[in-house]
C-alpha cells in the first residue's frame, strides 16, 4: 500500500488541490472565494488526468524523427479543451455575481 | 453541530479517493490501459491521417474536430450570455482614468515589447499543427496582450484601438469557419466536418492552418470581449 502511494504522489496531490477547492466552495460564504475554489477543483481534475497520460521516458507528443517512445496525448487534447471550457464558465459565474451584487446595491436604495 | 458538517464531508470524500487511488496502477507504466488502448493508433497513425506532426493539434483539430467546435460554441455562448446580462462597454472620453498611473519606464517598455507580444502570439497559432503551439494557447497570449494594453494605456484608448464593431467579426469568425468546412465536406460527399474531403493532404493542411488561425484570433477576442465588459462594471 505504502509502496503504490509513493509511486502515486500526483494523484495524492491533486485529491488534496479537490479538497481545498471543494473546502472553498462549500464553507466561504463570499462568491468570488466560491468561484475561486470551483477553479482550483478544475485544476485538481487537470492535474490528475495529466498524471493518468504520463509515461517513464516519454517523449512530448510531437513527432520527431529518431524518437519510438511517445506519451499518450489524448489527456492533453481533453484537458486543453477542459481548459476552454473553464475559461467560459468562470467568466459567466464572475458575470452572475457582479449582477447580483448590482441588484442587491439596487434593493438597499 | 452545523460547523462539523464540512470537515466530516471532507474527510469521508478524502477517504474514498485515496482508496480510489491506492487500487490505481503505478504512474508510468508502460502497461497501463491510458498507454496501451487507443495511444498506439495515435501515435503510429496520426501523422499520415491528419497532416500534423503536433499530435494533440492531430487530435483536436481531426479526430475529435466535433468537440472542438462544440467548445468555441461554449465559449461563444459564455459571451452571449454575458452580453445579454451585463451588455457592451461604454466608453466616454475621460470617463474611465487609471487608478494608478503607471511610471513612464513601464509605458516605454511596453511600447517596445508589445508588438513583440503579438508576433510571439501569432507564431504560436501559426506554429501549432507541426511543432509545439496552438490556436487556444496563442488566443491566450494574445488576450493577455490586449488586457496588458488597456491596464497600462487606458480602458478607453484599448477600446477605441479595437472597438466592438471590429470585434464582432473576430468573434463569430470560428463557428462561422467550421460551418462552412463542415458543409463543404457534407455536399462532396463526406461526412460532416471531414478535413480530407478532397482527398488532398496539401489541402488538409491548409484547412488545418485556417482552423488554428480562426480558433486563436476568436479564442483572444472573445477572453478580451469579456475582460471589457467586466471591467465597464466596475467603473459604474
Amino acid at each position: 500500500m505504502l509502496n503504490s502511494a509513493s509511486s502515486n504522489l500526483i494523484y495524492i496531490a491533486s485529491i488534496i488541490l479537490f479538497l481545498v477547492g471543494f473546502y472553498a466552495v462549500a464553507a466561504r460564504p463570499n462568491l468570488i472565494k466560491k468561484i475561486i475554489g470551483i477553479n482550483i477543483m478544475e485544476t485538481s481534475v487537470f492535474l490528475f488526468l495529466i498524471g493518468i497520460g504520463t509515461k517513464k521516458n516519454g517523449a512530448v507528443p510531437i513527432i520527431v524523427e529518431g524518437v519510438k517512445n511517445y506519451i499518450n496525448p489524448l489527456p492533453q487534447a481533453v484537458v486543453l479543451m477542459a481548459l476552454v471550457v473553464g475559461v467560459g464558465t468562470t467568466a459567466l459565474s464572475l458575470i452572475l455575481a457582479v449582477r447580483l451584487s448590482e441588484s442587491e446595491k439596487e434593493e438597499r436604495q | 453541530m452545523k460547523k462539523m458538517f464540512t470537515p466530516l464531508l471532507l474527510t469521508l470524500l478524502g477517504i474514498f479517493f485515496l482508496l480510489a487511488v491506492f487500487k490505481m496502477p503505478p504512474m508510468g507504466n508502460p502497461d497501463n490501459p491510458t498507454n496501451v488502448v487507443a495511444a498506439p493508433r495515435y501515435i503510429t497513425q496520426g501523422p499520415q491521417e491528419t497532416g500534423c506532426s503536433n499530435l494533440v493539434s492531430a487530435i483536436i483539430l481531426n479526430y475529435r474536430i466535433y468537440d472542438t467546435m462544440g467548445e468555441m460554441v461554449v465559449i461563444f455562448g459564455a459571451l452571449a450570455a454575458a452580453l445579454a446580462i451585463l451588455g457592451r462597454e461604454h466608453v466616454k472620453e475621460g470617463l474611465s482614468p487609471l487608478k494608478v498611473e503607471p511610471s513612464p519606464l513601464v509605458r516605454i517598455m511596453m511600447v517596445i515589447y508589445i508588438p513583440f507580444f503579438i508576433i510571439f502570439a501569432l507564431y504560436v497559432i501559426i506554429n501549432g499543427g507541426f511543432s509545439v503551439g496552438g490556436g487556444f494557447q496563442g488566443g491566450a497570449i494574445l488576450a493577455s496582450v490586449i488586457i496588458i494594453y488597456a491596464l497600462i494605456f487606458g480602458f478607453d484608448n484599448a477600446v477605441k484601438r479595437l472597438p466592438a464593431k471590429k470585434r464582432v467579426f473576430f468573434e463569430g469568425m470560428a463557428i462561422l469557419y467550421f460551418t462552412v468546412i463542415g458543409f463543404m465536406s457534407v455536399f462532396m460527399g463526406k461526412n460532416f466536418l471531414d478535413l480530407n474531403f478532397l482527398g488532398i493532404s496539401m489541402f488538409q493542411k491548409f484547412l488545418t492552418l485556417g482552423l488554428e488561425i480562426s480558433i486563436g484570433l476568436a479564442s483572444g477576442v472573445t477572453i478580451a470581449s469579456l475582460f471589457y465588459i467586466l471591467k465597464k462594471v466596475e467603473r459604474g
